[in-house]
Formats: structure tokens, sequence, C-alpha cells
């Protein structure tokens, strides 16, 4: 490669390709499954009301194809020994960024209208996501290193965000969106290209100073935080009485805040949120159960936490240190799953504990039971979310655990691309009916692939004796109980079918299944 | 080539036809290797030669594709307590954890090995200038190394196994490190193994010494049999030669005209035979530092 711009092209490409595919495969398919069962709904995407569902979707995928795009360049301090200007390395990151989100971002848009008849608007998100890409990330190179980062992204991704909603018809008129960003008229193209500039002139800027090592002038607040938290409450502490006690303290110290935290934070920007745009004490109850509800899905981040023995973030091969350890893998794998149960257990136990004080001054000030929970909530989603979270976090984590979660990301990308393709070939090729009998047999393959796969992890684990037979006969236990429970729950519900209860029992499994998998997940891992 | 000396003991490392593979590439091919119980023992090998993977099999983070891996007589795979609690072990990346502080990585180690001598921990801390309330991240590469040091040899190991202890570290941490593994082997029926690419640190302390190239072992003897058989001879001819002719035990040869210069893994009265038997007298004869021992087996 003669041209020093094509060499760092082909450079990030390479680097960021599964990312890449990873990304736009996994947008697809979690819209194609909310639009699918839309459609199944028989929701007219058409409606006016579908106008804020389509500009919260779009907004989302700006975020997660920007979050990919800047993941997979890795930091420009890599290039800053090689004889480029600054004004190369900045064009070329820029231009990448702005190229690879809008491309993604123009083919979710085509096929969403392709396949859903959602009529989208094309080229106003697609400026709007490149020019937002690229603003950001100027502004990470100018807040590099400094504790500034968090509150100028939030500056600019703000001013980009009231622009956005503006377009949208949010402010003028409305709390939500009323119209998409259909046309793009001479005012957007001049602040998409004074947006665009701008970046480059920052980006310029910030790389030319960062490359000589400075850094924006710190306040000095986080050396300070640093200082006053930088308390040792080991410092006297006894020695540890067992292999497996150290470990779990190890694991704890080291991700066990994971979950705990998450729910803090979810608390806290809950709480801000209410208090400025809602102040609706009986929704209160309702965003709770909301939180819990769907714990499981910043779980999944905290799974890839818990699932790293690696030496680095990025690298999940377990390490020397922790792979010469004189353990049991199997004993290895017990504590991580030993610590994911506390971590979720104090979790859920911040969220009731804030959840009963609220309820309780909620009630004292006149509300009653039933405007703090719903009466459609029913009993057993409480049983269900930690249970769900639990076989989230674990399932990830075993993943993580391998060493390999390229390799599994591979094998789901490709599955997935399997899946869009048969989907799209049979919605030219094969008559309705036969699509639907296709359908359905797909949906019965899923639980009955969950539950051959773990009772083949329990036999593996078995053979290699990582769990003894009475961990497998408790896990059967739990397994039958918790079908049963289903089965019990499911007869309450009149327009229960057979296939709901096949696919819960199936999910059901999830949750004993990473007793067996974490084991032989850290023992392919250490040993190679 | 398997080692000859036969020892009383039952040696700490048996590896018999190991053969390890990374996609087409062969790390380790069909490799045996005996580590006898007791002294220092030098694994020496350029980079890439396979000394690393050979440890991952020692420490049982690699299983073996072909052959076998026995330490203490144990296989480190299926046992780890057994073989990991009664090894120390020194990774050439200082594969510690960041967060921890050192006062917590002693106490976190000390949880795994029964043995742990809690004033040999302390004298070692002391000694190496380490602070208890210092986070690992904080700590420099020389430090870091000290930190490893200290947590590998605290609970008095029987086989210390230092990978590339002395990588990239300034010359009072090497000693540090040397004087540890002498103070090691002091305790009576302790075993280093150690690899490197530093040849004089290896000829400083080793007993025995091992050369891998290419992913075999090119030589295994004791250091007082490698520095007695391997002579750099020269040979006067009668007649000027275009090339030179074979010797006995010769590994490389280099000069011209009547005078040839050869390095040789034999005995001196084999060499002198072997020279009147192709017309030639012994003009020099020198000993070889292990560098250059090492460097005419595997170039």
């Amino acid at each position: 490669m003669r041209s020093i711009p094509l060499a760092m092209t082909w450079e990030m490409l390479q680097r960021g390709r599964w990312y890449l595919i990873a990304c736009f495969l996994g947008a697809q398919l979690i819209i194609s499954i909310v639009f699918g069962a839309l459609a199944r709904a028989g929701v007219d995407f058409e409606d006016p009301s579908m106008v804020g569902v389509g500009a919260s979707f779009l907004l989302t995928y700006m975020f997660l194809f920007s979050v990919s795009a800047l993941g997979y360049q890795g930091p420009p301090s890599r290039l800053y020994t090689y004889p480029i200007p600054s004004s190369t390395i900045v064009s070329v990151h820029l231009l990448v960024s702005m190229a690879s989100v809008g491309l993604q971002l123009w083919l979710t848009i085509f096929l969403m209208n392709t396949f859903f008849k959602t009529h989208w608007p094309l080229w106003g998100p697609v400026m709007f996501a490149a020019a937002t890409v690229c603003s950001i990330q100027a502004t990470i190179w100018l807040t590099e290193k400094s504790a500034w980062a968090p509150l100028a992204i939030a500056v600019v991704a703000g001013l980009l965000g009231f622009w956005y909603h503006f377009r949208c018809g949010v402010g003028a008129g409305g709390r939500f969106p009323t119209v998409l960003w259909t046309s793009v008229n001479l005012v957007d193209f001049g602040g998409f290209l004074a947006v665009t500039a701008a970046s480059f002139v920052v980006g310029n800027f910030a790389i030319s100073r960062n490359r000589c090592g400075e850094q924006l002038k710190p306040l000095g607040i986080h050396a300070w935080l640093c200082r006053v938290l930088d308390f040792d409450p080991d410092e006297k502490a006894l020695p540890f009485r067992s292999p497996a006690e150290a470990q779990l303290w190890y694991e704890w110290r080291l991700k066990g805040w994971g979950m705990p935290a998450t729910v803090v934070f979810g608390l806290f920007i809950g709480m801000t949120i209410w208090l400025i745009f809602v102040r609706d004490p009986k929704l209160i109850g309702t965003g709770f159960l909301v939180l819990g509800g769907y714990l499981s899905v910043p779980g999944m981040v905290c799974a890839f936490i818990i699932g790293n023995t690696g030496r680095l973030d990025t690298d999940f091969e377990m390490g020397h240190f922790l792979g010469s350890r004189p353990m049991k893998s199997a004993e290895m794998a017990r504590t991580i799953l030993k610590m994911t149960a506390q971590s979720l257990l104090l979790a859920f136990s911040i969220w009731t504990l804030a959840f009963l004080v609220t309820g309780a001054i909620l009630l004292a000030s006149g509300l009653a039971p039933a405007d703090i929970i719903p009466k459609d909530v029913p009993w057993w989603s409480f049983l269900a979310a930690p249970l769900g979270c639990w076989a989230v976090i674990t399932v990830l984590a075993s993943i993580g655990l391998t060493g390999r979660p390229m390799l599994f990301a591979q094998i789901c990308c490709a599955v997935f691309a399997l899946y869009l393709a048969g989907v799209c070939l049979s919605v030219f090729f094969l008559p309705e009916k036969v699509r639907e009998q296709l359908s359905l047999a797909v949906t019965y393959i899923i639980p009955m692939a969950i539950l051959s796969v773990t009772v083949w992890l329990f036999i593996a684990a078995l053979r290699r004796h990582l769990i003894d037979w009475s961990s497998a006969v408790a896990c059967a236990i739990v397994w039958i109980s918790l079908s049963s429970l289903v089965v019990l729950i499911g007869m309450q519900y009149p327009k229960g079918n057979l296939l709901g209860y096949f696919v819960l029992v199936g999910m059901a499994a999830l949750v004993v299944a990473p007793i067996a998998a974490a084991p032989l997940a850290v023992s392919w891992n250490r040993t190679r | 080539m398997l080692d000859s000396i036969s020892s009383s003991t039952s040696p700490i490392v048996e590896i018999r036809g190991l053969t390890r593979k990374f996609g087409d590439k062969v790390a380790l091919n069909d490799l045996s290797l005996v580590v006898p119980r007791g002294g220092v023992f030098g694994l020496i090998g350029g980079n890439g030669a396979g000394k690393t993977t050979l440890i991952k099999h020692i420490l049982g983070m690699l299983k073996a594709q072909q052959g076998s891996v026995h330490v203490f007589g144990l296989d480190p795979v299926q046992d780890p307590v057994g073989t990991l609690g009664r090894i120390g072990y020194l990774s050439e990346e200082r594969d510690l954890p960041d967060w921890m502080r050192v006062g917590e990585l002693i106490r976190y180690t000390q949880a795994f090995f029964p043995n742990w001598d809690e004033s040999y921990a302390e004298e070692l801390r002391q000694s190496f200038d380490l602070d208890k309330k210092a986070r690992i991240k904080t700590l420099s590469r020389g430090q870091r190394a000290r930190a490893g040091l200290l947590v590998a040899l605290a609970h008095r190991p029987e086989l210390l196994v230092l990978d590339e202890p002395s990588s990239g570290l300034d010359p009072v941490v090497r000693r540090d490190i040397l004087c540890a593994i002498i103070r090691t082997i002091a305790d009576e029926g302790r075993t280093v193994l150690f690899s490197s690419h530093l040849l004089d640190e290896v000829e400083r302390v080793a007993d025995r010494v091992a050369i891998i190239h290419h992913g075999q072992i090119m030589l295994t003897a004791s250091m007082e049999e490698i520095k007695e058989q391997h002579r750099r001879v020269t040979l006067r001819f009668e007649q000027s030669l275009d090339h030179p002719p074979e010797l006995i035990g010769s590994i490389s040869s280099s000069g011209h005209g009547k005078e040839w210069t050869y390095v040789c893994n034999t005995e001196m009265s084999q060499l002198r035979n072997a020279a009147e038997a192709i017309g030639a007298t012994v003009v020099e004869e020198a000993a070889l530092t292990l560098d250059e021992i090492f460097i005419s087996h595997i170039l």
C-alpha cells in the first residue's frame, strides 16, 4: 500500500471488521424482532403514533453504530510514532467513522423501509449521525485523560440531541416526536457542514497536542477524590482461611460491585429524570418495576466483566496469575458463580429496600397501594426478574470464561446471518403457509436446543469430574420445580398454549446450565 | 536428547515426547527433558524457541497434544493443586493484578500455600523495599518483578520456575533475582528452573543447562560437562585447503588456507587423535563461553 490514508483505513477496518458485522447484525436482530412482533400484532407502521418509535429507534442506532465505530478504531496514539501528519490521522479517523456510521444507518433504514414499509427518512438521520460521531470523536480527543471528558461529551451530545429532537417536533408544540427528519433543508446542510468542519479543526488541535503528551489542565477533583477514597479496608484483616475464601475475595473486589453499582446508578438516573421531567407520584412505582425488570439488560455488560479472567479488558484468555493458582478449575468457577449470586442478591436487596422505603413514603403521603404497584403486574414477575437476570449474566459470563468470546460472537453472527438470509429467501420464495410452519418449527427448535445443550453440558462436566452427582441432581430438581411453576402459573392464563410452555421450560434450563457450563469454560480456558 | 545422568531421587520434571502445535506452527517437537531434583536448571533458547510453551506445559496451562508431562510425578493438568501448590512461579509478563495493594497480594497469595512463611515474606518485602500499601499499578517494572518474586518465594517452593526473570530489568533487580535463586537452592533439595536468553546469568548460577531451539532440545548437560566438552581448536594443515575436512564432534568451522578453526563437542584427547588422523596439528585451543556454545548450536 503506497498511500498512508489507504493503509490506515485498511488497518482500522481489518481491526474492526467483526465489531462492525456483529454490531450491524445485532441491530438488525433487535429491530426485526421488535418490528416483526409489532407487524404480527397488526400495528400499522404508517400510523402517526409510530413516529416517536421511529425517532427513538433511529437515535438508538445512531448511538449503537457510533459506539462501535469509536470502539473498533482504537486509540490514535498507536499512530503517533509513525511519520504521519496529525491532520491525516484526524481526517482518516473521522472520515472512516462517518462513513461506517452513515452506511450502517443507511442500510438499516433501507432494510426497514423495504421489509416493514416504515417510510423512515434516509438522508436527514444519516447525515446527522455522521456529523454527530465526528463531533463526539473530536470531543473525546480534546478531553483525553481528563476529568472534563464526561461533561464535555454530555454537553456536545446534549446540544446535538436537542437539534435532533427539535427537527422531530419536540419543543415546537409537543413533548414527543411528531415528525421524522424527512427533508434536509439548507440550514440543516449548513449545520452538518459546520459541525463536521469544527470537529476537524478541534480534532486536529487535540491530536497535535496529545501527540506531545499534553492534556487539558485537570481540576484536581479526581486526584482529591482518589486520595480521600484510597483507604485500605483490608489493612488489618486476618489471613484467609482457605483458597476458596481468598478467591471469592479476589472476585468480589474485582467484579462484585458491578450489579449493585448498576442498581444505584439506575435509581439515581431514574429519580433525576422523574424529578425533572415527570413528577407524577403514580409513576414512581412503574419506574422501579421497569428498573428491576430490565436489570438483565445492563447485566449483559456486567456478565462480560464477570466472565473475563484475562489480563486485559479486551483479552479473555486466562492470564498466568490466575492460571497458576493452586486451585481446581471447578472451584475457581464455583467462586465466580458464588460471587455473581452475591452481587445479584445485593443488587436486588438495594432495589427492594429503595422500593420499600419509597413505597412507604408514597403510602404515607396518601397514595393507594394500587397506584404504586399496578394491578396488572403479576406476582411471579418478582421471581422471574432475578432469575432471568441470573440466567442472562451467568450464561454470558460462561461464554466469557471460555476465553474465546470472539469465537462465540462469530458463531452467533453466522447463525443470525443464516437466519436473516433464510427469512429473506422465505419471503420471496415460500408460500405463506409454509413460512408459518417453518417459523413454528424454529420456535420449537430453540428451546429443544437449549435443553439438549444443557444436558450435554452436565454430562461433559460430570465426566470430567468438574461437578458431582449431587450438584447435578440438585440442578435437575431446580429445573423441574421451575418448569412445574411455569405450568402452574400458566394454568391461570386461559390463553396459554403448549408452545409458550415449551419455550419457558427450555428457558428455565438456562437458570441451571451455568452450574455445569462455568466449570467447563474455566477448565477449557485455563488449560489450552 | 535425554539427560544421561541418572539421579538417585526421582526427577522433579519429566517430559517425554512432548509435541505442541499452534495451528500449523510446531512450537514443541517431540521434546524430552528431565529436570533432576535440586540445583539450578537453566533453559536457554532464542525468541520463539519454545521456552514459555514448555513452561506453560509444566504449569498445566497447556495440555500435551502428544507425549507426557509429569511434575513431582503428577500430571499438572489433572492435579493443579498437587503440582502448583509446590511451585513458585514468576512469569515473564509480571502478570499481577494492578488493582491490588502489595499487602493484599501477599495476603491473597498466602491463602493458597499452606507452607507460607510469614516471617520470610516480611523479610523479603523489607529487603525488596516494597510498601505494603502501594498498589501494584503504581510500582515500577523492577518493583513489580520484586513483588512477583516475593509471592513466588515466600512459601519456600520445592520448584521455583522463572520465565525470563531478568528481561527488561535493571542490574539491581537482576542481582536481587539471582540472589533469590541462590538463596532458594541454599535450602536443601530445592530446585530452580529458569529460562533466559541472558546467557551470562545462566552461566553464573545454573548447574545444568538445556538448549532449546525450534521446539527441540539441542543439548542438555551439567554446566561443567558443557564447558569441558566444548572447545575451540585451531588446526594447521600441511597444504592449503578449500574446504575444512570433517572432524569428530565438530559443530561448526571457519577459516581458510592452511588454518581452520573448529568448535567441537568432544573430549580433547579424542580431538587430538582425530586431528592427527587427518594430518593436522592443533596450534590453539580455548574454552568457550556459554554464549559461544549456544550460538554454535543454533546457527
